[in-house]
């Protein structure tokens, strides 16, 4: 594989962890606009972590995650007794906040001769664990799909739990799942934690990917984007999500004639798709029918050995 | 006998329009006691203050003689009162067995689900076998009957329902009067919120009657089943399936 195509489906996978961020919130019927705070912060602190303290990138990684569940937990907290809109603007201000922030911070430490850091304006440069380890480009891809595929399975775990009803509950009567007895601030402020570790895991490959990370990348509309994500494959299940970033990302991206009109196919596209499939292509009711389908199939296959 | 539920001078206003003033009811343990009313007159609103969902503007609500009066709704059901709102408010993008699952709780696992469901099965045979169908798919009925699990599903002690037979054929309501029946022999206390005034009196022990936020009469079933003004009010005109009450 070229390292063009390996970038594009690297990419895939870390623009998935931002996407299914945003469709943890969408299913508890919260619109953030702000997922990318979580992402940056996280691509920051891991960077951090394997550049100036020469941590390992697992500790990267699970400090990038940690930081950007509990600053999540802790804008939640502020934010999240807010209703519907006004959350929704509060967490891109919040987001807009991060990224302004990030602008100016520079701090830098000297590491083996070199200064590392995040350098304000200009980045966070030399994010290089994995290249000073010989680590090819596809073995980091497997990395990130491996963790992709540990995020989902946890995600189609908590769907199928309790937990999962209850966040689908708050997407849909938020008084009547207090008359269940359930805290829903509560819950809504974990489901927020959750959705900032799981943007902050990818937000900690990506910096490690790309080796540097600046605050730009991380503006609104990588946010707006992660919010299509779900909107486009559906808030059925977690693979929702993952559909809707292949769309965009994979196809768009690929189908080189598309190229300089991506944007308007993309912005047509989730319109026309808002209109005739309002909760994506795989919806609850979809993902209903799938899973009646397989356990049928499942159910005739083993009856007829 | 004390009261299990005591509600003192109770005031509930929306807006500048106060829509209950000043009840005071008792429900004892055991005892099934109705809220008869027109539309309008405030029954839901008390069973929306004692159950947390509004905050009560003045007035003392008591349970086991203890203040609840302004707690969250989430701690009103931890203390063992449940309300099964009016309109058979079901999630209905989830299955049925999803629906049951998240009121449990409180007294079993976090992560974890239970797939019997002896108690589903011997009051609800209907529900029993349609678990894992989208409750948006659920008749009528079915989606009353849901709501009814849902909330026992909490192991309440007090069951605040509000128009359980509302829309419900003569034959559904018939079985929904049944399981209220049933529901007070396995000692659940209940507080009932009905337009369907004879049939609510034959099954009551005790009602009160609720004129614009006020309380105008109160006694034994027995005795409102025989006070003429009550009768000719509202036996007369009570329709079983009138749309809304407040």
């Amino acid at each position: 594989m070229d390292d063009y195509v390996i970038t594009v489906l690297s990419n895939i996978a870390m623009i998935s962890f931002i996407a299914l961020s945003a469709y943890l919130l969408l299913i508890t019927g919260e619109i953030s606009f702000g997922q990318q705070a979580y992402f940056g912060l996280s691509a920051y602190a891991a960077g951090a972590a394997t550049t100036m303290f020469a941590l390992p990138i697992w500790a990267g990684i699970l400090i990038g995650a940690c930081v950007a569940g509990f600053v999540a937990m802790a804008v939640g907290a502020l934010t999240l007794r807010l209703s519907g809109l006004y959350f929704s603007i509060s967490t891109l201000a919040f987001a807009e906040m991060v990224r302004l922030i990030l602008l100016i911070v520079q701090v830098q430490v000297e590491v083996d001769g070199e200064m590392v850091g995040p350098d304000g304006a200009n980045g966070f440069h030399d994010i290089r664990w994995m290249f000073e380890r010989n680590i090819s480009l596809t073995e980091f891809m497997l990395f990130i799909y491996g963790l992709l595929a540990l995020v989902l399975i946890a995600l189609l775990l908590v769907e199928r739990s309790r937990l999962g009803s209850v966040f689908r509950m708050l997407g849909s009567d938020d008084l009547l799942t207090e008359m269940q007895g359930l805290n829903t601030v509560r819950y809504r402020i974990l489901a927020a934690g959750m959705a900032g570790a799981v943007a902050g895991v990818g937000g900690a490959l990506y910096a490690h990917f790309t080796t540097y990370v600046e605050p730009q990348f991380f503006n609104v509309m990588l946010g707006v984007h992660a919010l299509a994500y779900g909107l486009i494959g559906g808030l059925g299940t977690a693979f929702g999500p993952l559909i809707g970033v292949a769309i965009d990302v994979g196809f768009l991206e690929a189908v080189r004639f598309i190229q300089g009109y991506r944007m308007i196919v993309f912005g047509g596209l989730v319109a026309v798709l808002l209109i005739f499939m309002p909760r994506g292509i795989l919806d609850e009711e979809r993902v209903h029918r799938l899973k009646t389908l397989f356990s049928r199939w499942s159910h005739a296959r083993a009856q007829g050995r | 006998m004390s009261a299990m539920l005591e509600v003192r001078g109770l005031s509930v206003s929306y807006g500048g329009l106060r829509a209950v003033d000043g009840v005071s009811l008792e429900v004892r343990p055991g005892e099934i006691v109705s809220i008869i009313g027109m539309n309008g007159a405030g029954k839901t609103s008390i069973l929306n203050a004692v159950s947390g969902i509004l905050a009560p503007e003045g007035g003392e609500i008591l349970f086991e003689g203890e203040s609840i009066g302004g707690l969250p709704a989430y701690a009103v059901v931890a203390r063992g009162i449940v309300q099964v709102p009016e309109g058979r408010l079901i999630f209905g993008t989830l299955s049925v067995e999803e629906n049951l699952s998240v009121a449990a709780h409180q007294r079993s696992g976090f992560m974890l689900r239970r797939r019997d469901r002896p108690d589903l099965r011997r009051l609800f045979p209907a529900l029993a076998d349609k678990l894992d169908r989208p409750a948006a798919g659920l008749s009528g009925g079915e989606a009353q009957m849901l709501a009814l699990a849902r909330g026992l599903e909490s192991g309440p002690r007090l069951l605040l329902l509000d128009e359980p037979s509302l829309g419900l054929s003569p034959k559904l309501s018939t079985e929904v009067f049944g399981l209220i029946r049933r529901l007070r022999e396995q000692g659940i206390t209940i507080l009932l919120v009905e337009q369907n005034v004879r049939r609510t009196l034959a099954l009551a022990d005790r009602a009160y009657v609720l004129e614009s936020g006020r309380i105008t009469l109160h006694g034994s079933a027995a005795e409102l089943m025989s006070d003429e003004r009550l009768v000719s009010n509202y036996m007369g005109v009570s329709a079983p399936d009138s749309s809304n009450s407040d």
